[in-house]
């Protein structure tokens, strides 16, 4: 059977063709304010990489903040559950899924049948998110990967207090002027991150492996971060980004 | 010296409060809004009368008694034949204006009220009784007290019976006296018992209600729940017994067609016009299909029991039922509000908690944790949601809102 799964997010779209639950294409791009367009663009994107057309799709699941504006799905899921399903297809197990994503950090524990027992995700704010990252990296004069880069190289990260996004702006140019070294200001954004997903990685079972995925995976400086803070190992399976693309494709 | 103190405050907000008034058109056109979801063509009095709630005509002997909170007896004032009016209100607009007098980090239902108040919009109160409840409305009564006459009662911050019985009576029994003197009646035991037996009825039609919807949420739906909710706020009581009776007559008649997973809405209340939450969980395909909320549940599910039959017996009654029965997490402790959800989840046999956290007021929020680990250690599925009144996080919500339903669901396959 052929599926495609597409997760409208509020930064990127990424859709994925699946093969009898096994991957053949991927294809991301930028959400912007047209994400439906982009969805068709993205899709069209991952059936050429795959030499499909259309009408060799059995399914097409739609996820994400914008599952419900692309007319082309069949389906639509959440993005937890969909997480979820991909998480346990690859795990097999039970675990603790850390996903950050563009506007969203959530937290997912699911059980050795692969049922979610519960979940927790941040406050409505942006601090602690993808987007976050994004604008603090701006402020650095880099991009998000530069901005990983940057913490790792650095020496002495400095302790941020600011939890709104606005406001850990206005620390991070004034740290800088107060010539603060970049890769210190890095460190301490992934730092304040890390702290709070720690904080939300509490609530949850300690005793199962925890699986961290979403844009945020793809930055080891990140991954760094929270397992020196929570004192627990991450694992981040392929293709984190893709991964709830790949459940919601695997979910109906 | 604290009179003329708050005075000089009050002229100074005066002065420089700004002449742009909230729009109010928004509120009826709300109440449009949901009136078109009803089913039921009883409810239609009960939107009519949101629309003439803006246009009190007051007659010469009309008194009018605003109030917040269920712990103020209602009953004491029916006894004087004053006419109660609850104030508490969840508007948009108003906490914009609320912020022209307080700071922005203030709980918004205060920062609404205030704003109501510097407007003018209750001139034609009479007195105003702030309960002591919570902090910001102890800071409120000050606060409110240059625009309005002012009445403190304040219970305490432990409802548990034993230990203040008397305590509470004692608070009771002087509110009573001075609002005899203060409005010149000769209230006593017959008039408390005649307003008593004015709010069992109530009960009595709500204790209907409530215990239908359990059943079949869809034949009375939520909107039209909380809009009567919302009209008890300031509708004589007979007549609202009577529409509701007439509503739950026609609602009894409908067949419930609903398979959606059935809720429980428990935390801050959900009060027009700020139904974001009803409309993200009628979205999200989960139905609200009980509530422990004080301004619904908390209000109107336990009757008064009078087991002496005199004027003090019958004031301590009243403590009984609003304040040792009150469910606000400044007076009930941890333990027994999560025992009341566990026990209405398996005694209705319901699907799953929403916990509803009023952005800033601390108090809910705080018992957050409790709460879910414990319902968690009992199987029932339950999410925890902050909002306030903006309409900014209904994405937000809505993804919370669909994950919960589909664990649901999946738990249920």
């Amino acid at each position: 059977m052929l599926k495609a799964g597409i997760d409208i997010g509020s930064v990127m779209t990424k859709c994925v063709i699946v093969r009898d639950e096994t991957v053949i294409a991927r294809a991301i791009g930028r959400s912007g304010t047209m994400p439906e367009i982009i969805a068709e663009k993205v899709l069209k994107e991952a059936l050429s990489q795959a030499e499909l057309d259309y009408s060799d799709l059995d399914k097409i699941v739609s996820t994400g903040y914008g599952r419900h504006i692309f007319s082309k799905a069949h389906f639509t899921i959440t993005e937890i559950s969909a997480v979820a399903k991909a998480v346990f297809h690859i795990m097999k197990t039970g675990c603790l899924i850390i996903d950050v994503g563009g506007q969203d950090t959530k937290t997912i524990e699911i059980d050795g049948s692969g049922e979610i027992v519960d979940f927790l995700m941040n406050d409505k704010c942006a601090a602690g998110t993808g987007r976050f990252l994004e604008m603090m990296a701006g402020v650095l004069e880099t991009d998000i990967y530069g901005l990983g880069k940057l913490a790792l190289q650095a020496d002495k990260p400095v302790l941020l207090n600011a939890t709104c996004s606005v406001f850990a702006e206005s620390e991070v140019v004034s740290l800088i002027a107060h010539n603060e070294k970049k890769e210190n200001i890095a460190a301490g954004l992934f730092n304040a991150i890390a702290s709070r997903i720690a904080t939300m990685m509490a609530h949850f079972n300690k005793n199962v492996p925890v699986v961290f995925c979403g844009g945020g995976a793809n930055i080891p400086a990140l991954k760094n971060s929270i397992e020196k803070i929570s004192n627990r190992k991450l694992e981040i399976p392929e293709y984190p980004q893709f991964l709830v693309a790949f459940g919601s494709a695997l979910t109906f | 010296m604290q009179k003329k103190f708050l005075n000089k405050y009050n002229e100074i907000i005066l002065k420089n409060l700004s002449s742009k008034k909230p729009f109010l058109n928004d509120e009826f056109e709300q109440a449009l809004k949901y009136r078109l979801k009803s089913g039921l063509s009883s409810m239609d009095d009960f939107y009519k009368a949101i629309e003439s709630n803006f246009r009190i005509e007051k007659t010469q002997k009309d008194r009018y008694i605003g109030y917040f909170c269920s712990i103020v007896p209602e009953e004491l004032l029916i006894a004087c034949c004053l006419k109660p009016v609850r104030l508490c209100c969840e508007e948009y607009a108003w906490t914009n204006a609320g912020e022209e007098i307080l700071p922005g980090d203030i709980c918004p239902v205060i920062k609404s009220i205030c704003g109501k108040f510097y407007n003018n919009v209750y001139d034609y109160l009479d007195l105003v009784i702030v309960p002591g409840t919570c902090d910001p409305k102890t800071k409120l009564a000050e606060l409110l007290s240059p625009v309005k006459e002012i009445y403190f009662l304040d219970p305490g911050r432990n409802s548990d019976y034993l230990d203040n019985v008397d305590k509470w009576t004692a608070l009771y029994t002087k509110f009573f006296e001075f609002l005899k003197q203060k409005f010149q009646c000769n209230a006593g035991r017959k008039q408390l018992l005649n307003a008593c037996k004015l709010t069992n009825k109530r009960t009595e039609i709500f204790k209907k209600i409530y215990e239908l919807r359990i059943k079949s949420p869809d034949v009375i739906n939520a909107f039209d729940y909380y809009v009567m909710i919302y009209v008890s706020f300031f509708m004589d009581i007979e007549q609202w017994n009577n529409m509701a009776e007439k509503v739950y007559d026609e609602a009894k008649e409908k067949h419930s067609l609903s398979k959606k997973p059935k809720i429980l809405l428990a935390g801050s209340p959900v009060i027009f016009p700020n139904f974001k939450i009803l409309d993200v969980l009628q979205q999200a395909e989960l139905e609200i299909s009980s509530d422990i909320q004080c301004t619904s549940f908390g209000r109107f599910y336990n009757p008064v029991v009078i087991d002496e039959d005199t004027e003090s017996g019958i004031i301590r009654a009243l403590t009984l039922k609003n304040i040792a029965g009150s469910i606000c997490p400044c007076l009930l402790n941890l333990e027994k509000m999560v025992n009341l959800i566990i026990d209405t989840v398996n005694q209705y046999k319901l699907d799953g908690v929403v916990y509803y956290n009023l952005r800033l007021c601390q108090v809910f929020e705080t018992q957050t944790t409790v709460i879910r680990q414990v319902l968690k250690e009992n199987k029932i599925p339950f999410l925890s949601v902050k909002s306030d009144f903006g309409k900014e996080d209904i994405g937000q919500l809505k993804t919370r809102f669909e994950a919960f339903r589909e664990i649901i669901q999946s738990g249920k396959e």
